[in-house]
């Protein structure tokens, strides 16, 4: 038997085997085929030996964990027919419907967006996804008809890049999101050794719904099954995980949605019950409403331009940290809660930094 | 995806190109592709051993470098192996549409339309297993700057980029805390540290500055038009101080605190609390930093710091009752 040969090529060859065939093969059709990588077929007139079964199972399982390559690389083989059809058209079939793309038509502006979209992606330090990003957008490439996707020299690709290469880091953070990238796509469950903020070190295995990038940070959204509930990680906090034993896929509740999860800002965060903060700010900034209050509510804009706003806060602090850094710019109109913990804060502040060194 | 599925998508990949273009270069393919030169020969080779057994001899992938270092590849032999590129799997169409989304939430707001269209379409190029699959789960990793300049900045900046236009901003500087307006030559959008910046020669400083996009409080064209120098990478983050600041935050914030600071800078105090070196180039900006964390971090050194912070605070808000004032 050989066993020298690459993995790809003889996952190749195999699918070659199976479309050359134009009818479904048995295992016995595939070993002849293959050229010794299955073995050779049993010899119906021979009962088998002890010593013969154990290497048929062997490479029986060896076939079924290249057929669990090939559906990671999205090519299925099926096993057509049942036990009432006859021997000959029962066997193992590859549909070449199923291993084909169409054609992609892209309008150039589309294709435009495509590149430089995947060159912001490809700007992140650990990506998780990078080579499925890199993969992807050669298969598109393949797959463009008739359009030249070179990308020349476009004056906004060639007038924008991104580097994210700042990203918090802890002792795992590259395997760690791997893993985690790999989980998110293939629903697998995940088990973990995490260090929380306050330095406690627990272990818990968790479904990762979700991953994002955010404040030069990695989270994952997950059911944790340590708490029971929906959590989210920061993934530098990991301190080390791998991939869970047990059941196959688990499935994301149907009203999950990433974007409610990874646009929190921070006064966002599940603190205190709600508080509607009524905040206005000067004219000279009201142009920063929507990038410094992005989840802000407009509620008018003064004759002398100023723009008043409701903001919706459950951590009220960093609230009043992005108003105090604002330095007036930004006032808070009410109620008294939120007025009151802005006033004790600037006396705090002034107070600490008053005098002599703390 | 193990790297045994992903070199076999590779492999059939580099025989969809071919089918796609003829004849290309090594060097061609090789960068289409994301591989190395060494990486496309050892995959030439592989393909040529790709064959059914002993009666099919000539192999499934006739496919060869010639001696000018083009690869040829005869097609129809191989029993459609390579028509067609391997549909997208759920992780490659997962990674396209964070990437898209990121870009149409960031650079490209203006082309959001368009990134809708990419992605319906990618969709619609699958086979509809893969269809259902991937529509179910598709968002699921995301990339978001921390900042969101206004759509209409956005817009007009990027516009002017693309025609070499000059621009006239409203900035809020965070070293000065003042809105100046200036007319600038935009040379370059970047991101840097998950903040977007427009690089941009400055006709109030007479020089290149990075403008952080997120604090342009307005963007108006111009209409006037410049010559684009050679493209070039730059660094597009504000530079580093040279002043070192001690601050001071609370229990609450060390753990955080040590998470993004190198440890040398990091001292770690009797209570729990602890003191950072912070490099600062402009005291406006290093008060504001300090403020934003609402009481829990306190400026320790040097005085003239801690001075500034205070009176900024009590200008912009007022003596607290109580206060003294001024020490």
């Amino acid at each position: 038997m050989r066993s020298r040969t690459p993995p790809a090529q003889r996952l190749l060859t195999l699918v070659a085997v199976l479309l050359d065939a134009r009818r479904p093969l048995t295992f016995a059709d595939i070993q002849g085929l293959m050229d010794g990588e299955y073995g050779v077929p049993p010899d119906p007139d021979r009962e088998a030996d002890e010593a013969a079964r154990r290497a048929f199972d062997s490479v029986r399982r060896k076939f079924e964990r290249d057929k669990a390559l090939l559906a990671e690389a999205g090519i299925r083989i099926r096993w057509a027919g049942s036990d009432e059809d006859e021997p000959e058209t029962r066997g193992y079939l590859l549909d070449p419907a199923d291993m084909r793309m169409a054609d992609v038509r892209l309008e150039p502006a589309e294709l435009r967006v495509l590149l430089a979209a995947a060159s912001l992606a490809g700007g992140i330090d650990d990506f998780p996804l990078r080579e499925d990003l890199r993969l992807a957008l050669a298969k598109v490439q393949a797959a463009c008809a008739g359009i030249d996707t070179g990308r020349g020299d476009d004056p906004l690709a060639a007038g924008w890049h991104f580097h994210h290469g700042h990203a918090v880091r802890g002792p795992a953070t590259a395997e760690a999101l791997e893993l985690l990238g790999d989980a998110v796509v293939n629903r697998t469950r995940v088990r973990m050794t995490y260090r929380t903020g306050r330095g406690e070190v627990t272990e818990r295995e968790v479904r990762p719904y979700g991953l994002w990038l955010r404040h030069g940070v990695w989270s994952v959204v997950a059911w944790c099954g340590l708490r029971e509930a929906v959590r989210v990680f920061d993934v530098h906090r990991v301190v080390s995980a791998e991939a869970a034993s047990g059941p196959g896929a688990f499935d994301v509740p149907e009203d999950f949605d990433l974007a409610a999860w990874s646009s929190r800002e921070p006064w966002e965060l599940d603190v205190h019950p709600p508080i509607e903060v009524r905040l206005r700010l000067d004219r000279a900034v009201a142009g920063l409403a929507d990038a410094i209050f992005g989840t802000g509510r407009r509620t008018g804009t003064g004759p002398d331009g100023v723009v008043d706003l409701v903001v919706r806060a459950t951590n009220l602090d960093p609230l009043i940290g992005l108003v105090l850094s604002l330095w007036g710019r930004a006032r808070v109109l009410g109620p008294p809660e939120a007025a009151g913990r802005l006033a004790e804060r600037v006396a705090s502040l002034a107070a600490a930094h008053g005098g002599g060194a703390p | 995806m193990t790297p045994a599925a992903r070199e076999l998508a590779r492999l059939q990949l580099l025989v969809a190109t071919l089918y796609r273009h003829g004849a290309m270069r090594v060097e061609d393919l090789a960068s289409r592709l994301s591989m190395t030169r060494g990486e496309v020969l050892a995959a030439v080779d592989r393909l040529q051993l790709v064959h059914g057994g002993d009666d099919s001899p000539a192999g499934y992938v006739d496919i060869d470098v010639d001696a000018t270092g083009m690869v040829e590849m005869t097609p129809g032999l191989d029993q459609g192996l390579g028509r067609r590129p391997l549909p997208l799997t759920q992780g490659e169409y997962t990674a396209l549409c964070a990437a898209v989304r990121a870009a149409a939430a960031g650079p490209l707001a203006a082309l959001a339309t368009e990134a809708d269209a990419v992605l319906a379409r990618l969709e619609q190029a699958q086979s509809p297993a893969v269809r259902d699959r991937v529509r179910r789960h598709r968002e699921r990793v995301a990339i978001g700057a921390d900042n969101r300049p206004a759509d209409p900045v956005w817009r007009t900046v990027r516009a002017c980029l693309e025609r070499g236009e000059e621009v006239e901003l409203e900035y809020l500087a965070a070293s000065s805390d003042e809105v100046t307006r200036r007319t600038v030559r935009p040379i370059e959008v970047g991101g840097r540290n998950g903040f977007w910046y427009l690089v941009a020669w400055c006709g109030l400083r007479g020089a290149e500055r990075p403008f952080r996009l997120d604090r342009v409080v307005s963007a108006r064209p111009t209409g006037r038009r410049f010559a684009r120098g050679p493209a070039r990478t730059r660094d597009v983050g504000a530079p580093p101080g040279s002043r070192m600041a001690t601050v001071r935050f609370d229990r609450d914030l060390a753990g955080w605190v040590r998470e993004r600071h190198p440890p040398e800078r990091v001292r770690d105090l009797a209570d729990g609390s602890v003191e950072v070196r912070v490099p600062f180039a402009s005291a406006v900006w290093i008060a504001g930093f300090v403020v934003s964390h609402a009481g829990r971090a306190v400026v320790v050194d040097p005085p003239d710091l801690r001075d500034e912070v205070r009176r900024r605070l009590l200008a912009a808000f007022g003596a607290p009752e109580g206060d003294g004032g001024t020490p």
